[in-house]
């Protein structure tokens, strides 16, 4: 049992639970502000991870730069989707329960659509590169720079969105949209400006693809836990989820060290289960009196 | 399109969806005035309302104001060039506090750079908002949300301010207290609709008012006279 105790074991949990936190939280924008339900999310997260997988393979560039261009690459298709498939319907006068049943599964489809595209494109063998990999040692634990660098992006990086969310302009016109779309419609929010969020996944992308295998099919994991991370930390809040994503992490990284590897998508759909079943506001989740 | 009409409305109509709540109405804003649209529930006051506002798209028919025709424009854009609802039922952001709320107000470019100053004013006219500025409005009571809603309207600078059923709920006390305000913009110089199901209290303070009846303008005439009508009295005034 003393490697539960591990320093290694717990930098390897905090890395998974902060890449959960940041992939969570761009759901968890696109669906607070949007109401879309979108299923491809995780898939906005493997483009971003073969984009850093071929600059770095056919044109050596960094990681730490790929990033950039895999946000930009997610970014760009997140808006082609929401300019080519959703506008017309959000600023129109459907009631928002049709917008949320339809995106589900129009996203369903454009999912099917971006993973195979990708397998015909690139094959369906799963890819590992090796880019930063050298050791870095702190105290007792040595773990790959890569991962280190993926810890540091996304704390940072969510922690950054929280603080822009709660101090600029735009961010409290987001938080507005999150909390009442109509309100937010009567105060003159625009929201066509609200679209720059799939940026943080391909970026969040490109880091697990420096750290785990890729393939057209890695993203579907990446939704499911998205979704369950913002169940706990409750629909909407930003910062909740981000904590949730670290919990996750926590539970499946030590879950899987006590039980088996196998036992991982159990794991994450059992506290999934609990948690509706207990707490369905989320575990972070002030209670509404309303 | 009448003399001296700020916004002028013409032939609207629609609803939501294959329910068609408005059939075709006709009415015009004098800059500088009350304007009162009175009727019962379910009259259709509140589509029109949103129509304005920019929140539902008619089927048919004319919004002017000023020279261009907003029909096109999305509510961001009518916000901006100064028609703004205080809507029925209020809708501040609950889990905001009150000056959040206010910032809120103001987040169309034009008004933002006024936020402080809109700020102080809006605190100046209900110094019990300025008491609570760091409380969530979710905690307000129901007259306290209607001073927000009404203050948060205000930081957006509008040239014509639609307020929709600003009485519903509250306490006498607070109708007042709403009341005296409105009367006081009005004296100011806004343009004002006011949406009413507590006819007689609008139509003494209104210029001008309609009576909307099942989607129609059944009766319209200057305040005074409506409130002289022998149909009105029956009908709303339970006189």
């Amino acid at each position: 049992m003393e490697f539960l105790l591990s320093g290694q074991l717990l930098v390897a949990a905090l890395i998974i639970g902060s890449i959960y936190g940041l992939v969570a939280l761009g759901l968890n924008l696109i669906y607070g502000t949007m109401r879309l339900l979108n299923i491809a999310h995780g898939d906005l997260v493997m483009i971003g991870a073969y984009t850093g997988y071929w600059l770095f393979t056919l044109a050596a560039i960094s990681p730490v730069l790929a990033m950039l261009a895999a946000g930009a690459l997610a970014g760009l298709t997140g808006a082609a989707l929401y300019f080519g498939l959703f506008r017309r319907q959000l600023t129109g006068s459907q009631p928002i329960e049709r917008i949320e049943a339809n995106s589900l599964l129009i996203f369903f489809g454009i999912s099917i659509i971006i993973q195979n595209l990708t397998a015909l494109a690139f094959t369906a063998s799963p890819r590992t590169y090796q880019a930063l990999d050298t050791l870095v040692r702190i105290g007792e634990v040595s773990i790959a720079q890569s991962r280190l660098v993926a810890l540091a992006v996304c704390l940072g990086l969510s922690a950054a969105i929280v603080l822009f969310l709660r101090f600029s302009a735009l961010g409290l016109s987001i938080r507005a949209l999150i909390q009442h779309r109509t309100a937010s419609r009567i105060v003159g929010i625009d929201v066509d400006r609200v679209q720059a969020f799939p940026f943080v996944l391909g970026l969040a992308g490109t880091l697990i693809g420096v750290t785990e295998q890729i393939s057209p099919f890695m993203g579907f994991p990446f939704t499911i836990v998205a979704f369950v991370v913002i169940i706990l930390g409750g629909l909407g809040n930003l910062a909740g989820g981000i904590a949730a994503g670290m919990v996750l992490g926590l539970i499946e990284t030590y879950g899987v060290a006590l039980t088996s590897a196998n036992l991982r998508s159990v794991l994450i759909y059992g506290v999934f289960i609990l948690v509706l079943i207990l707490r369905p506001e989320g575990l972070l989740q002030r209670r509404r009196l309303t | 399109m009448n003399d001296g009409a700020l916004l002028d409305v013409r032939g609207l109509a629609g609803g939501y969806g294959p329910v068609k709540v408005l059939h075709g109405i006709d009415f015009s804003l004098p800059g500088g005035r009350i304007t009162a649209l009175v009727g019962g529930n379910g009259a259709g006051k509140t589509t029109a309302m949103a129509m304005l506002a920019g929140l539902l798209e008619p089927d048919s028919g004319t919004i002017r104001y000023g020279g261009s025709a907003v029909e096109g424009w999305g509510s961001a854009r009518r916000v901006a060039a100064g028609i703004v609802l205080v809507p029925e039922g209020r809708l501040v952001f609950p889990d905001m506090t009150v000056e959040e709320n206010l910032r809120l107000g103001a987040i169309n470019r034009q008004a933002r750079r006024h936020t402080a100053d809109g700020m102080e004013q809006v605190y100046a006219q209900f110094p019990r908002l300025g008491e609570r500025r760091r409380q969530s409005a979710g905690t307000l009571s129901g007259g306290e949300q209607q001073m927000l809603a009404l203050g948060r309207g205000l930081m957006s600078r509008p040239r014509i301010l639609l307020l929709d059923e600003p009485s519903l709920g509250l306490a006498p006390m607070m109708v007042d207290l709403i009341f005296e305000a409105i009367g006081a913009l009005a004296a100011g110089g806004m343009t004002i609709l006011l949406s009413e199901q507590n006819v007689g209290l609008s139509l003494e303070l209104a210029d001008r008012a309609y009576v909307l009846e099942n989607g129609a303008i059944a009766l319209s005439g200057s305040g005074r006279d409506l409130l002289g009508n022998a149909e009105v009295r029956r009908a709303y005034l339970g006189l």
